[in-house]
């Protein structure tokens, strides 16, 4: 029996009201490429944070080679072969390649105690040869492009001799010919007895590249299967794990008409050839895994990005979107990915954040009107179910759910007659989920055109009258409600 | 093209090179007695201070932090120099290290509050700067020797104002210092292990931390270092002037500011070249001296020079700020 | 006031702090409390009161103001300056172009700060360097004296046995509190501190209301500038030298975080009132004048070691 290169056992952790990885077990070889799936909020993060040293342990083990280890920093962590490479990627960028692997251990020579850069140089270009690279050691980070930064990061790995390397999202920000020359990298790593973790939604490139796969959902270890022994559909139903139309209130619109015309949108080197329509009463989803672009169309659509070309038509009418504030004048409204830092300012109270957009309808002059403020923000704590002690704690205190209805009540308060939507149930609960679809309902009932983002696969398919699978920045499918399963579409959208 | 490539590149030093030589140029034409040996002398004999002062900030931004209070620092450096000497009596050797052990104290308590209690070091090194100050004058004028601070002793001066060899006064002993402190601090910054986690708690300060960087105790240093070489500069000058005052070094700390932005150490820190730092010591002495010169041929007042040097600091901070928003767009990624 | 939470609870121990300076003040020297001595703090806190009041805005909103006193300097060398013409302008004319000096600057800030992205710090620190040399060039470095009814009026003047300058500062304070704490603008401050990027994407206008501040600091500047020509009948490069790090002091004091969001109109005027009574305290005591910047390095640094615990203790619980 060949033994464990890592051997995560019985993990827990749970935070106030959630319990995010719950009695966990998942081991893994030397030279083989474990892929982690699941969908948001199945734990894999918090896993992961935890390998890393970045997160407490409340209960479980962690075995290296056999060994029990104790991980509690970052630096324990790496001390004992893990290395983790995150997607956001935290390199020096106004250091050079070698510095960047060698951070904090430059070699130095023996006699003069000075640093030994030729020594440096000659292993930096050793650890890059392994990885099939010819980056030059002395570039400057900043100026290399994000596959050859993630090279780096493989580099420093490799030259930590790490033996377990966690790779998170690693494509999403890289073209299809880097993404194969990582699988390249990928391959040389396992020839050295590396084990890798590939956490990526794209179930066409783990089926690829990994040995088995191991999924997770709702916090708690589904099964580990041979990536030969298995297909895609056995898998994604493991991560999804409930049937459609479960939970789902059917949305039904009644009002007709095109209520805005997006035509050849493109940012360079980012989207390209966007064109679609939404119709009054419509929800029309975005599907595209991390990286594919949609979280810039949607900030095209609300002002928040600048375009290189492209045009909008509203109600018919050719209107230019410059930044939110035009577009909140032009009846567009926005619940952004990130409520904590951009739907949200924390420090203000709920009331506050509530009359965020509408600070202008607080009062006919100069002065706020208390009153007309109160009664806002207690119409729509009541509206939409808010819990909260008052209307006066900082919103920073509140659960994620209620946040989230903040935002929404926030928007809503402008009366937006087109929605663009990010991720609405994103790490919510499950009641405030239906609380949310049902205000969607409502908005198509009044003829509101939604376009929503979503990487959840049962909501998008649910929820959306039509769905635009994006990928790599194009549009690459359209499917009508009822048309596409699970499985097609997260195939289409792992294509290039 | 050639100026697009100036303005987008990475090196600056070539850039501020070319404004150096540009400068000498303008006033050397423009101006009678600009081009002269004495002239250059006069030039050199002005910055050592200056260059001291800014090779000690620099290794502070480097690091991601700010040091107002290192022209405080200077100035009761200057008082205390002027103190040992004439009421305490000591030795050269004594009055030197004395004060560059206090100057080394004082970074060394911006550098802990920095630290350890977690207070931005903007606010801090501006709370330094007053308290500093306030000593200085109270050292300066509570104490009756001090009334007059006039350094007398021949060794304290020459300390300032020695030339190399004796005879044909070639090298002043200054222009010594500086070359063996910035040779030296260049050594250390990219020769050095301590030198590079400089450069990296600047460049990504988290990241440094998780490679297992002392990040606390870099900084710390850092500030040690900006305090002893500030004291370091006050002894230079107090030689060189022969006197210490309450006010030395009050208004220098702009300056310095200006000299290492200019010089293209980025605020934000892990990034920037001693070269760049002496060479913009350079352009800013230049100008303070040709503007004198212009005075005399034109009816170009000489305090024309301040405002010169604020504007010279705004375009270098518009400049970095347009590079930066240049940069910012192309690297955009997809989501 | 809300926004801050228990801010409440820190204006209190502000003001119980000034409570207990007046107190040991009263006993350190007999003419404290005096009726001359009041009139003098109280004038001499609205000279820089002003500047702050204003300051407290610009920081709230995450920004900086290093020209106050450069600006302050230079308004008084232009005012002076215009008056001592052969055939000088009229006075109110006079007057309107030293604000516009002050504003011209503020606008030359913001426009850095705000649409060319430049750092606060270090924009504002130039802007003090070209303030304070074109203050020396305009003068040749001298000074100008100015005797002129209404700037004698708008220094030492009084309504009703008050004195103009502290009319002026409670009118300032006044004002700006309304603006700040009631109005929809004042909403936009504190949001656009607290969170730019959010404040953004709810259409908050960020860029003109960042003008707007830097426009109305710069011109809080020179009206204490015009202040400053009547207490002293002369115009000259040197005026406002520190007085930046006096009004940056004040309003850290008060409570207001560098990192924006945070900060009362009420805090600031408890910050300009400890540092005055501290001040007037000290130096009727017998302290020197230049002494008092020890005092003031060392205020700084505890009340603002003091807040860093706080939030930090907050965030912990």
């Amino acid at each position: 029996m060949t033994s464990t290169l890592l051997k995560m056992s019985h993990i827990c952790k749970s935070y106030p009201g959630v319990n995010a990885v719950d009695d966990v077990s998942i081991d893994l070889y030397a030279g083989e490429v474990l892929g982690l799936m699941g969908e948001n909020g199945a734990g894999k993060s918090t896993l992961i944070k935890m390998l890393a040293g970045a997160e407490k342990i409340d209960s479980g083990e962690i075995y290296i080679d056999e060994k029990k280890v104790d991980i509690n920093s970052p630096k324990a962590s790496q001390d004992n072969g893990v290395s983790v490479i995150h997607q956001e990627l935290i390199t020096m960028d106004t250091l050079s390649v070698a510095e960047n692997i060698f951070v904090g251990q430059l070699p130095v020579k023996k006699a003069t105690k000075l640093i030994d850069w030729k020594a440096a140089r000659k292993k930096s270009a050793e650890a890059l040869a392994l990885l099939h690279s010819e980056i030059n050691p002395k570039s400057i980070v900043s100026s290399l492009s994000i596959y050859e930064k993630q090279i780096v990061e493989v580099a420093k790995a490799i030259h930590k001799n790490a033996k377990v390397v966690v790779m998170d999202e690693p494509t999403a920000a890289l073209s299809e010919k880097d993404s194969k020359a990582l699988f390249t990298v990928i391959k040389s790593l396992k020839k050295q007895g590396v084990g890798i973790i590939y956490i990526s939604h794209r179930i066409e490139e783990v089926f690829q590249i990994s040995d088995r796969i191991t999924v997770m959902r709702d916090g708690k270890f589904i099964g580990t299967k041979p990536t030969k022994g298995t297909d895609q559909k056995e898998i994604i139903s493991m991560m999804i794990g409930r049937e459609l139309n479960q939970f789902f209130p059917e949305i039904k619109s009644e009002k007709k008409g095109v209520m805005m015309k997006v035509s050849d949108l493109n940012i360079n080197g980012i989207i390209e050839n966007i064109s679609f329509e939404v119709k009054k009463g419509e929800i029309l989803g975005l599907f595209g895994l991390v990286g594919s672009g949609c979280l810039n169309i949607a900030r095209a659509l609300i002002g928040a990005d600048d375009i290189d070309q492209g045009e909008f038509h509203i109600n018919g009418k050719k209107t230019s979107i410059k930044n939110p504030k035009n577009a909140l004048k032009n009846k567009i409204g926005f619940i952004p990915i990130d409520r904590k830092n951009e739907g949200l300012t924390l420090d203000f109270s709920v009331k506050q954040n509530l009359t965020l957009q509408c600070i202008d309808q607080l009062g006919s002059g100069f002065i706020i009107q208390k009153s007309i403020e109160n009664s806002i923000a207690e119409k729509w704590v009541k509206k939409l179910d808010i819990k909260t002690p008052n209307i006066e704690v900082k919103v920073k205190n509140l659960s994620g759910g209620n946040q989230q209805k903040i935002v929404l009540g926030k928007t809503l308060e402008t009366n937006p007659e087109i929605l663009v939507i990010v991720e609405p149930t994103r790490g919510i609960d499950v009641g405030t989920k239906m609380d949310i679809y049902k205000m969607l309902e409502n908005l198509c009932k009044n003829g509101v055109a939604i376009v929503l983002v979503s990487t959840d696969v049962p909501e998008i398919l649910s929820i959306s009258n039509r769905v635009l699978v994006i990928s790599n920045g194009k549009i690459r499918k359209e499917f009508k409600k009822g048309e596409a399963n699970q499985q097609e579409l997260l195939h289409e959208a792992s294509l290039n | 093209m050639w100026l697009k490539k100036l303005i987008y590149s990475d090196d600056i030093v070539g850039a501020l090179g070319i404004f150096l030589v540009l400068l000498v140029l303008f006033f050397s034409i423009r101006t009678p007695h600009f081009f002269s040996l004495i002239n250059f002398y006069s030039i050199i004999g002005n910055i050592p201070a200056m260059a001291i002062l800014c090779l000690g900030l620099t290794f502070v931004v480097l690091v991601g932090d700010l040091d107002l209070s290192l022209g405080s620092i200077l100035g009761i450096t200057a008082i205390l120099a002027v103190f040992f000497f004439k009421v305490m009596h000591f030795p050269l050797w004594l009055n030197l290290i004395s004060c560059v052990i206090i100057g080394g104290f004082f970074g060394a308590f911006n550098g802990a509050v920095v630290t350890k209690i977690g207070i931005n070091s903007i606010i801090t090194t501006l709370g330094t700067m007053a308290l500093i100050r306030g000593l200085t004058y109270w050292i300066a004028m509570d104490v009756d020797a001090m009334q007059v601070g006039r350094i007398t002793d021949q060794a304290f001066l020459n300390f300032g104002r020695y030339y190399f060899p004796e005879k044909s006064r070639l090298i002043p002993i200054t222009l010594v210092y500086i070359v063996i402190l910035y040779g030296a601090s260049a050594l250390f910054l990219n020769h050095t292990s301590f030198g590079r986690q400089i450069y990296a708690v600047g460049s990504n300060e988290a990241t440094a931390r998780l490679a297992g960087i002392n990040v606390k105790r870099v900084k710390f240093v850092c500030f040690i270092i900006a305090g002893m070489l500030s004291a370091f500069g006050g002894l230079v000058l107090v030689a060189q002037l022969g006197l210490g005052e309450a006010y030395t070094g009050q208004n220098m700390i702009l300056e310095v500011i200006t000299a290492v932005v200019l010089g293209g150490v980025l605020l934000t820190g892990g990034k920037g070249r001693l070269t760049g730092v002496i060479i913009a010591v350079l352009i800013l002495g230049v100008i303070r001296n040709g503007m004198v010169h212009l005075e005399q041929v034109t009816d170009i007042s000489v305090y024309w020079r301040d405002a010169a040097k604020g504007v010279v600091l705004l375009l270098a901070i518009g400049l970095y700020s347009f590079r930066k928003s240049f940069n910012a767009k192309r690297l955009r990624t997809r989501q | 006031m809300k926004i801050i939470g228990n801010k409440i609870t820190t204006n209190m121990s502000l003001f119980a702090f000034l409570g207990f300076l007046i107190i040991v003040f009263s006993f350190t020297s007999e003419h404290f409390l005096g009726y001359y001595n009041i009139i003098s703090l109280l004038t001499n806190i609205s000279y820089s009161g002003i500047a702050a009041i204003v300051l407290t805005l610009v920081m709230i909103s995450r920004g900086l103001d290093i020209s106050i006193g450069g600006v302050i300097g230079l308004t008084t060398v232009v005012v002076a300056t215009l008056y001592s013409q052969p055939d000088p302008f009229p006075v109110w004319l006079i007057l309107i172009i030293g604000l516009s000096t002050g504003t011209l600057v503020g606008l030359l800030n913001g426009w850095c700060i705000a649409v060319m992205d430049m750092d606060p710090i270090i924009t504002t620190l130039g802007a003090m360097a070209i303030t304070r040399g074109l203050a020396y060039v305009i003068s040749d470095a001298q000074s100008i004296l100015m005797f002129e009814e209404t700037t004698d009026f708008i220094s030492n003047g009084t309504i009703f046995y008050i004195p103009m300058p502290i009319i002026l500062f409670l009118i300032t304070a006044l004002i700006f509190s309304i603006i700040l704490h009631k109005s929809k603008f004042g909403r936009t401050i504190y949001a656009i501190g607290a969170n730019e990027a959010s404040a953004k994407l709810s259409g908050i206008s960020v860029k003109p209301v960042k003008i707007i501040l830097y426009v109305l600091s710069g011109l809080a500047a020179s009206v204490s500038g015009i202040i400053l020509i009547g207490q002293t009948s002369v115009g000259m490069p040197q005026h406002g030298l520190g007085t930046e790090l006096e009004v940056i002091t004040a309003v850290l004091l008060g409570g207001t975080a560098l990192s924006g969001g945070k900060g009362t109109i009420y805090g600031t005027i408890a910050g300009v009132l400890i540092l005055g009574v501290l001040f007037n305290g000290l130096t009727i005591s017998g302290v020197r004048y230049v002494h008092l910047q020890i005092f003031q390095g060392i205020l700084l640094l505890v009340a603002v070691a003091t807040y860093e615990i706080k939030t930090r203790n907050e965030v912990a619980s």
